[in-house]
């Protein structure tokens, strides 16, 4: 069952908004604004989803999504608002990226995709959108 | 169909300048042509003129015959010593006849006969064939090239009178390669590689230019063909692997002709070389042109390339822009629709702010676009200068900033008192721009600085941040519109990259300036000079000289 949650959204409206949502669906969210905070997040709370923001001051979500191959039990999922571009698409399955949700969809939908990951065995490169 | 359209100008240059080119080539070598035409003409008319004057030159030689032959007691007797006399007498004194004499009977047996040595032809040379044909036909005769000896030799006929009847032959004989005619011929230059040449009926040079080809055959066939077919010309032909010309000319006597011969590239020479010129200097023209054509062309490409590249980054950075806030009223507003029932009263107030402040930001956000795309057009935008506090703007613009960005300790250190005329809205948003990228370019809690110095006429307003700063090209450009956005930097910094550009012009619109100090890694300070309003204003009541 998934629990923890890792939020990592440099926009604190966006950050406030995900986690009301997540939080209020029951699960537990710790926020991280930038790479090197999700990382240490990871370090010490071990969350069992990340939902990460692509584009951050300084380093990229893709960079933190790299990281991520050290936990590998952590499930990814890729939040933003470039979710219909090729390049994302490319990029997160090439990342073996469990979930890409577009920020722009229904806030309720990155609930369902944590969700789904406790439905049945890992399933790698669905997409949720 | 736009790649093929992208070639469009070059090829219509190109195809202009060939077509200029090819006017100038088709004129260079109409007028060449005509310059050829005329030169030959000229050398058929020359060799005309030379043909004439050998008819007249063997006109004068039998003549010559004529009255020595007219006044001359001859006895005609065969070997009659009188007339052996006479004969060398004649020979001797002849400018032109001067080899030898012979007299010769009807029946064509020899009668007498001198000449120098190595004598005279025999009568069986069939050289004397012309000269027989001529007389048979009533004319003078005039035999061809004989060779006596290795002597070259030719001999003229006359009939001898004798009581009103001819009664005899006299033939008079001369050298062909030592006469006046072969001296002529030599004395006549065509350049290094031009003979004056005459021919007689076989072919044989009766005159060479060079007296040691006199007696020889003339073997450039194409001209013996030419002279054939008609009576005088010009003909260009190969001889020996040398592109030759030849003026043509019959003599109207005995079959003879006159021809001169010389290399084309000598006998044209600068004529059809000078055209060779205009075509290499047109084709040079020609290659240039295009080459600079396509360079331009190709430079362009690139440029355009660029702007492409440029407008879809920039509208990737503005689309990036509007869609974030739009996430976060969305995300606020769904959230709000579906949960306000279970939401706490807080986080109402706190979801309703969020879509409040991220509606400002987003109308700030069009407000600087629309604004940016009306200075790129060159449009001006209205400004109400009134003399305006320049303390008051930025406390208001700092104070604004410290709710936005408190991770990021601004220090204000400004007189009091110090006016500018500026339209107030301006001053406000050249200020919150400045504050707004030196807090976007500091790192998290990185301090701002704005400071502001009253001098006599104007005043100086800084402001500095510990940020990323930039090199020098960078500063070069930063005021560009969108420069951001070529500087590739989009992923790290947010923004459309309009706000310095924005800063600039109306920093000009209010006579002021903007200057910038900056090290890479090491933060960036923009002062801005205005000048001080002309209408001095009361002191405004102050509880505080600077904001920490």
């Amino acid at each position: 069952m998934s629990e923890r949650i890792l939020l990592l959204e440099d926009d604190d409206d966006l950050a406030t908004i995900t986690d009301a949502v997540v939080s209020s669906a029951g699960y537990d969210v710790v926020r991280a604004s930038s790479v090197n905070d999700a990382i240490a997040q990871c370090e010490s709370v071990r969350p069992d989803v990340a939902l990460v923001d692509v584009q951050l001051p300084e380093r990229s979500g893709w960079d933190f999504v790299r990281e991520a191959t050290r936990w590998p039990e952590m499930r990814i999922v890729v939040y933003t608002v470039h979710q219909d571009e090729p390049e994302t698409i490319e990029q997160a399955a090439r990342m073996n990226v469990d979930a890409v949700v577009g920020k722009t969809s229904d806030p309720m939908r990155i609930v369902d995709v944590i969700r789904s990951f406790d439905d049945g065995p890992l399933e790698k490169h669905a997409k949720h959108r | 169909m736009r790649a093929l359209k992208r070639f469009i100008p070059l090829v219509v240059s190109i195809v202009v300048v060939v077509a200029v080119a090819l006017v100038g080539l088709l004129q260079s070598a109409r007028a060449n042509a005509t310059a050829q035409q005329i030169r030959r003409d000229d050398r058929v008319s020359e060799e005309r003129d030379l043909a004439s004057l050998t008819n007249q030159y063997v006109m004068f030689a039998l003549k010559d015959a004529y009255d020595f032959v007219s006044v001359t007691p001859l006895s005609l007797k065969p070997g009659d010593l009188a007339d052996t006399a006479h004969i060398m007498a004649y020979v001797k004194r002849s400018a032109l006849l001067n080899y030898g004499g012979a007299l010769v009977s009807l029946s064509g047996s020899p009668l007498n006969a001198y000449s120098a040595k190595p004598g005279l032809p025999p009568a069986t040379d069939p050289g004397y064939a012309p000269l027989r044909a001529d007389l048979l036909a009533g004319k003078p005769g005039i035999s061809s090239v004989m060779t006596v000896s290795s002597v070259p030799v030719v001999a003229l006929a006359v009939p001898v009178q004798k009581g009103g009847e001819t009664a005899a032959i006299f033939i008079g004989y001369f050298r062909a390669d030592d006469n006046p005619l072969e001296t002529y011929n030599e004395r006549l230059h065509y350049g290094k590689s031009g003979r004056a040449l005459l021919i007689d009926s076989t072919g044989t040079l009766v005159a060479a230019g060079d007296r040691t080809r006199v007696g020889k055959k003339f073997d450039d066939a194409p001209v013996l063909r030419a002279l054939a077919a008609r009576h005088s010309g010009f003909i260009e032909y190969t001889s020996h692997g040398t592109r030759m010309i030849a003026s043509f000319s019959e003599d109207g006597i005995g079959g003879w002709a006159s021809i001169t011969t010389q290399s084309a590239a000598e006998f044209f020479g600068a004529i059809r070389s000078g055209g060779l010129h205009v075509a290499l200097a047109l084709a040079g023209l020609l290659v240039v042109a295009a080459a600079a054509l396509f360079l331009m062309n190709h430079k362009r490409q690139m440029a355009l390339a660029r702007a492409y590249e440029y407008k879809g980054q920039l509208l990737a950075n503005t689309t990036h822009e509007l869609k974030t806030p739009l996430t976060a009223i969305r995300g606020a507003a769904v959230t709000l629709g579906m949960r306000w029932r279970t939401m706490s009263a807080e986080q109402v107030d706190q979801f309703l702010g969020i879509i409040h402040r991220r509606c400002d930001g987003l109308s700030k956000l069009i407000e600087r676009i629309l604004l940016g795309a009306r200075l790129e057009a060159g449009r001006e935008v209205a400004l109400n200068p009134v003399p305006t506090d320049v303390l008051g703007s930025l406390r208001g613009i700092t104070s604004e900033f410290k709710d936005v960005s408190p991770k990021h300790p601004i220090l204000l250190a400004a007189p009091e008192n110090v006016w500018v005329d500026a339209d107030p809205e301006a001053l406000d948003q050249i200020f919150g721009l400045l504050l707004e990228n030196a807090i976007k370019y500091s790192p998290e809690g990185g301090e701002v600085r704005i400071a502001a110095i009253d001098e006599p006429r104007s005043v100086s307003i800084s402001i500095s941040d510990h940020g990323v700063g930039m090199s020098v090209e960078e500063r070069e450009h930063i005021f560009e519109p969108y420069f951001r956005a070529a500087r590739g930097d989009s992923s790290r910094f947010s923004g459309v990259g309009l706000g310095l550009s924005i800063v600039r012009h109306l920093v000009d619109r209010l006579g002021g300036t903007i200057t910038i100090e900056s090290t890479p890694g090491d933060g960036s300070t923009f002062t801005i000079t205005l000048p001080k309003a002309t209408t001095p204003m009361a002191p405004t009541p102050s509880l505080e000289g600077a904001d920490r």
